[in-house]
């Protein structure tokens, strides 16, 4: 009889799996595959430039007092020179500006706080860095002129 | 005698002296009525009409910092009228002002972004469009954001009552006004003391320094006594990420109130110069090249002791800046008397003042002292706005607020100081004569004809002391030798029950007094001793190549073995054989005395970089290196606890009595017998030699003669340096 009760418990088993072959594969193959991430996702931030590549930042330190886990650092500093010429688009500006994702909880406190548009949370979710240091994102890396998407994610529409 | 008045305040009554503006009465009452362009101790200017109240029986609502306290007053400070009011006025203030706090550097201090917080609308109800103006650099030290300009005035009113220097105006009408500088092309010709800079409400005039670079909440202040002139202001000086940002007084409990000289306000960034020594330098093949602790300090012990067994003791001369902590002091003073066991102990100083203060028969006068109640101010010799600027700003403030009488007898007249002051223009160089007529009378002619003054003005100037209840003696460094113990003597002369009589030495560096206090009284050595029976230097933190010029160049070339506890490489650090790294005043804790004989305490404020240490550590360090264990115990707090056991004068002073009072002055034992004829003898002889012939001098000092001076500290200010084209190669004008 216990024989009999073995195989039955098999076969309902097996025949669950069976009824799910022919189904939609849910598992992301991911890297082989890109990852569908919804727009407002709160992954590796962006500082946005205006309309002519102008940072938008302003330096104004909001973003920094904003920040629960004190992850950004910024100098700011003046650039007197002409709209046309200069690097952002006010004459100040940030000069420095890191953000530590060693530190980063990702809340986007943030972006809420930029009076400017100027940080804005990106859809990059990759953060696995070897070292420490490494963790410690300068400007040019988060400026939105530097940043490619990367192919394995895909923004949900 | 204030007479109190029965007032009414928001439905309750209370009692207030008659007179006192409104404003401050309420404030005192704990009754916040909004205001702009009020300020404490300045002249009311009614321009900004944020601080309106209502008055029972005035038709239009008034403006409460220019309305008088009077009995029976009915006050209503807060009513929807009011608060219409004053909504009305926020909206006008920000009638042309940009909306982009971000970009402003006073964002997060500024009263504005507090009042239209506060009291503003959500929306502006003004449709035109604002009128745009750009910010632009009135000095090297200020700028100036025309737009972000609330018209407050406050920083003229500064610049004319504080400072003395009348260098802010105001261009245009109504809408169109805007604050402009004295020079043709509307920047600043100033002493750029940055005032105008601290009362500025908004973001308007900004420091060249300290712009964009941190925001008041990033900051960390710490307050500490300036380490410039004599006076002693209390500063704060704020440090972002391990650097100082800025230095500001706002603060009305140090003794300075709120003022702070150009030094005292930009000259603090010396401290962050990546020039600083950071780690200790040794002599080898001629050159200087860095050194672990040990080797250093085995270096210096092991010379020391050869020196010592060699040429005796007293062949090595110690010498310490009058810039460093009484502590520093008072163990270096220790080191040299008991480890080294040498009697050549003393310290740089522009000006021998041992006399004045081995004779002294009156208090020292405190910068309150000079501020408060009515007196009778006599200045001799000296140039306050430019050495010691608070004591300027002191006399500026008794002569306007107490209607003091301010005299002064120089040689030069002096810029800055008030016009109601009356002038004794004497010879250069004759201040002892002038001495002399103050002490004794039988003897005006021989005055009148050294000092070039007449026997009349003479006359009146006793008689200004005879009819003085309370005065208060300033003395300048031309007063020198029996002079200055004469000038020590005139509290003998002069108090009667009557008269209280103080005196203030106008020294020149921030810790002058206590260099002396702590027991670096020794003799100067000549540099013609340095070689022939000075073998070997110890110099903590003072440079004489820079202070007494090139022959002691010469002099240090001659010296076996020569040790500097120095901030920087100085010209004297370049013919040492050890330069040691050391901690400057923002980074220890200790004390200072000013020249009124006042204990502030220095607090560290930040962290120091690299592998310096304290003054005092090193000297411990050097004497167990030598063998001798010394007994110094180790915090600033407890050192400050030995000093006031054993310096006369400092008892019982504790770092609570400091925080607690902000200042604490010394007790100084005062002579109580002055053998006259022996100081009269003195005084007669040095008189008898002086020149009759000099000419007169009738030219002012220039603006900036003791601000705009290079030294060793603030040739390391980036601003500083800049503004005044100081290059790397270093210049010895300032001595
Ligand atoms: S997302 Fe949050 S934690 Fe991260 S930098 Fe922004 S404010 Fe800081
Ligand atoms: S002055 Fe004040 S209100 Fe005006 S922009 Fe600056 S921070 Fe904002
Ligand atoms: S910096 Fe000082 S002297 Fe110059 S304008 Fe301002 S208050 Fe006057
Ligand atoms: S510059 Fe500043 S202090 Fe001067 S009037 Fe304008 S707002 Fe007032
Ligand atoms: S007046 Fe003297 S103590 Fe005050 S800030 Fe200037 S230098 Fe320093
Ligand atoms: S504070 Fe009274 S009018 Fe400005």
């Amino acid at each position: 009889m216990a024989v009999l009760n073995v195989i039955k418990a098999i076969a309902k088993g097996l025949a669950l799996t069976a009824k799910h072959i022919p189904q939609n594969r849910i598992t992301i193959q991911y890297p082989d595959e890109p990852v569908l991430i919804e727009r407002r996702f709160r992954g590796l931030h962006i500082l946005n430039l205006d309309e002519n590549g102008k940072e938008k930042c302003v330096g104004c330190y909001l973003c920094a007092i904003a920040c629960p886990a004190d992850a950004i650092y910024i100098e700011a500093a003046e650039d007197p020179r002409p709209y046309e010429e200069r690097i952002g688009v006010d004459r100040r500006y940030a000069k420095v500006y890191n953000i530590d994702y060693g530190k980063c909880i990702f809340c986007g406190y943030c972006e809420e706080a930029c009076p400017e548009d100027a940080i804005t949370m990106g859809p990059d979710f990759e953060l696995a860095w070897e070292r420490r240091e490494d963790m410690i994102l300068t400007k040019d890396q988060l400026l939105a002129s530097n940043r490619k998407i990367s192919p394995r994610l895909k923004l949900i529409p | 005698m204030t007479e109190w008045v029965k007032i009414t305040i928001d439905g309750k009554s209370y009692s207030a002296p008659r007179g006192r503006y409104l404003l401050e009465v309420c404030e005192e009452l704990g009754i916040y009525v909004p205001n702009f362009c009020y300020y404490y101790k300045l002249p009311p200017q009614a321009a900004c009409r944020m601080c309106l109240v209502r008055i029972e029986n005035i038709r239009k609502l008034q403006t409460a910092c220019t309305v008088r306290v009077q009995d029976g007053m009915v006050v209503t400070t807060n009513s929807d009228e009011i608060i219409g009011a004053r909504q009305g006025m926020v909206d006008f203030i920000l009638a042309n002002h940009p909306l982009d706090c971000p970009m402003c550097d006073k964002g997060g201090e500024c009263e504005l972004q507090y009042m239209s917080l506060t009291y503003g609308n959500l929306f502006g109800r003004y449709m035109e469009t604002k009128e745009h103006r750009d910010e632009y650099q009135l000095s090297p030290f200020i700028w100036l954001d025309p737009q972000r300009c609330i018209l407050c005035y406050r920083c003229i009113r500064v610049c004319d009552e504080w400072v003395g220097d009348h260098a802010l105006g105001v261009l245009g009408r109504g809408a169109h006004s805007e604050i402009i500088g004295n020079k043709r092309d509307g920047t600043l010709e100033c002493e750029n003391c940055g005032n105008c800079v601290e009362v500025c409400p908004v973001g308007a005039l900004t420091s060249a320094n300290f712009r964009f670079r941190a925001r008041p909440w990033d900051i960390e202040d710490t307050i500490t006594t300036c380490t410039y002139c004599a006076d002693g202001c209390q500063l704060k000086l704020s440090v972002r990420d391990g650097k100082v940002v800025r230095a500001w007084a706002k603060d009305m409990t140090g003794i300075n109130m709120e003022f702070l000289c150009l030094k005292g306000r930009y000259g603090n960034e010396f401290v962050n110069s990546p020039d600083r020594v950071h780690a200790p330098l040794i002599r080898r093949q001629g050159r200087l090249e860095q050194a672990s602790w040990d080797e250093a300090i085995g270096l210096v012990a092991s010379r020391l002791k050869e020196i010592t067994a060699t040429h005796g003791a007293e062949s090595i001369a110690c010498l310490g800046s009058p810039r460093l902590t009484n502590e520093v002091l008072y163990v270096l003073n220790k080191f040299a008397r008991d480890v080294i066991g040498t009697p050549w102990i003393s310290h740089i100083a522009e000006h021998d003042w041992r006399p004045l203060f081995n004779m002294l028969t009156a208090p020292l006068a405190t910068q309150n002292d000079i501020r408060s109640g009515k007196k009778t101010l006599l200045l001799i010799g000296g140039n306050p706005p430019e050495y010691n600027p608070l004591t300027a700003y002191s006399l500026r403030y008794a002569v306007r607020e107490n209607g003091s009488r301010l005299i002064i007898v120089n040689a030069r007249p002096l810029l800055r100081l008030p016009e109601e002051s009356e002038f004794f223009h004497i010879r250069p160089g004759s201040e002892p004569a002038l001495l002399l007529a103050l002490l004794d009378e039988s003897q005006l002619n021989l005055v009148a004809e050294i000092t070039n003054l007449s026997v009349e003005r003479l006359g009146a100037l006793r008689r200004a002391l005879e009819e003085s209840e309370d005065l208060v003696v300033l003395i300048g460094p031309e007063v020198s030798g029996a002079a200055l113990e004469a000038a020590g003597a005139l509290g003998a002369r002069w108090a009667t029950e009557r008269r209280r009589v103080r005196l203030l030495p106008l020294m020149r560096f921030n810790n002058s007094l206590g260099a002396l206090d702590m027991g670096l009284t020794g003799d100067l050595p000549a540099p013609e001793d340095i070689g022939a029976h000075i073998k070997a230097l110890y110099l903590v933190g003072v440079d004489p190549i820079r202070t007494y010029g090139d022959r002691w160049r010469e002099a240090l070339a001659r010296a076996e073995f020569v040790v500097v506890h120095e901030l920087f490489t100085t010209e004297t650090a370049e013919y040492a054989h050890v330069v040691l790294p050391a901690m400057s005043f923002a980074e220890i804790d200790g004390t200072f005395t000013n020249n009124a004989g006042q204990v502030q305490r220095v607090r560290r404020a930040l962290e120091s970089g690299g592998e310096r240490r304290p003054d005092w550590v090193i000297l411990r360090l050097v004497a167990k290196g030598m063998g001798v264990e010394m007994d110094v115990r180790g915090s600033a707090m407890a050192m400050l606890k030995d000093l006031a056991e054993r310096v006369p004068g400092y008892e019982g002073i504790t770092y609570e009595q400091i925080d607690a009072e902000g200042a604490v002055q010394t007790h100084r034992a005062l002579v109580k017998e002055v053998s006259w004829n022996d100081l009269l003898d003195r005084l007669n002889a040095q008189v008898a030699a002086l020149d009759r012939n000099r000419d007169m001098l009738t030219e002012p000092p220039a603006l900036g003669t003791g601000l705009f001076e290079r030294g060793t500290l603030i040739e390391h200010v980036p601003l500083m340096a800049q503004a005044f084209g100081w290059d790397g190669s270093r210049s010895r004008d300032d001595r």
